[in-house]
């Protein structure tokens, strides 16, 4: 009984073992994971995956899915000889995305059992200006205490300015990191009233003009 | 005999672990398992807060958003973040449960949307909707 159980259990590791492993991969991609930078302005990316076919089999890719509708993928064409090279494209478009962001493209392939090769790109999207919180609250009736948004300027920015909307809170810039690094106190007048203020951050920058970044402060 | 079937027994359970050993290594290695460091607490449609008022936020994309949403649902995605974000700081109460939810168990949206949320805001109280839209729909119809 003993030797037929261990003739079992070295079944079961044969079959688990084959079934867990997974294929030798036949579509060999240069690189696998990518790291860009770009500029909030440039308003998309692209991350380029060559790739080559080194099995003896043809190979059809039957499906390239980015992991966010922000991406889209581009594929010259979806069969590949023995041999063959290709590259496979993902272009990723901002929005109002800006700080580090990580994209997933999944290639699918004809191959059994499986042919799924995850392709992964980081970009880092530098914005001239950013600003955090983006948003401050007072409850009514607290103490109009003064709340600090920090501010993170690039070297293209020459010269910042703070424009509340209205006269419903007071600000004040602190420069902490000379041209770099500023905080921006905002104190209310009252918080007697609910109410709500803009506040527009106006950064000058060197050869492209101006940008700007909105921020809020309320009275709730 | 008893003995040694335990003993069989136990070698196959022993055997079956390797190989789920080396799979979960492939898929870790391939960097197919869900990414740890999800910041954002998850809440289940049968879980949802009891007489705490949600503000839903869905972060689809607005043709999505505008074939169907959740009740009273905002739209805030990082497509137009900066010109929906005023309607969603307008609605909330320091009261509110924050849900975000994207289509489905398998989009990050969701996350990506409450994290930044609670980024730009100092908002702690913002949930990711597990499942998301499919979940709440899937939920709704089985009633």
């Amino acid at each position: 009984v003993a030797v037929k159980l261990r003739g079992i259990s070295l079944s079961a590791l044969l079959l688990g073992l084959l079934t867990a492993l997974p294929v030798q991969a036949q579509l060999s991609f240069e690189k696998t994971n990518l790291e860009i930078e770009a500029k909030a302005s440039d308003m998309k990316a692209e991350a380029v995956f060559p790739f080559k076919n080194t099995g003896s089999e043809i190979i059809t890719i039957r499906e390239v899915k980015p992991s966010c509708d922000c991406t889209a993928a581009r594929l010259e064409k979806r069969t590949y000889r023995p041999g063959e090279s290709g590259t496979i494209t993902a272009v990723f478009t901002f929005g109002d995305r800006v700080g580090m962001q990580f994209k997933q493209v999944v290639v699918k392939t004809d191959e059994e059992p499986k042919g799924v090769y995850p392709l992964s790109f980081q970009v880092r999207i530098l914005a001239p200006l950013t600003v955090s919180p983006l948003a401050v609250f007072w409850s009514r009736g607290e103490a109009a205490s003064p709340q600090v948004l920090r501010i993170v300027a690039s070297d293209s920015v020459e010269k910042l300015e703070v424009k509340p909307r209205s006269g419903k809170v007071k600000t004040e810039l602190r420069e902490t990191t000379e041209g770099r690094v500023y905080e921006l106190m905002v104190t209310p007048q009252s918080t007697d009233e609910t109410f709500r203020e803009t506040i527009v951050v106006e950064a000058q920058i060197a050869g492209t003009g101006k940008t700007t970044v909105t921020c809020y402060a309320y009275v709730k | 005999m008893n003995r040694v079937s335990a003993r069989g027994i136990g070698g196959i359970l022993l055997f079956a672990l390797l190989p789920a050993l080396v799979s979960w290594g492939w898929h870790w290695h391939a960097g197919l398992l869900p990414k740890a460091g999800a910041s954002v607490e998850r809440v289940s449609v049968g879980r949802l807060p009891v007489g705490a008022e949600v503000l839903w936020v869905d972060a689809r994309p607005v043709a999505a958003y505008e074939e169907e949403h959740i009740p009273g649902a905002l739209s805030l995605n990082e497509e137009s973040w900066s010109a929906q974000l005023p309607a969603v700081l307008d609605r909330w109460q320091p009261a509110m449960t924050v849900i975000v939810y994207c289509g489905s168990e398998s989009c990050h949206a969701s996350e990506a949307v409450a994290q930044r949320l609670m980024r730009e805001t100092g908002w702690t109280n913002v949930r990711v909707l597990e499942g998301g839209w499919e979940a709440w729909k899937n939920d709704r119809s089985s009633r």
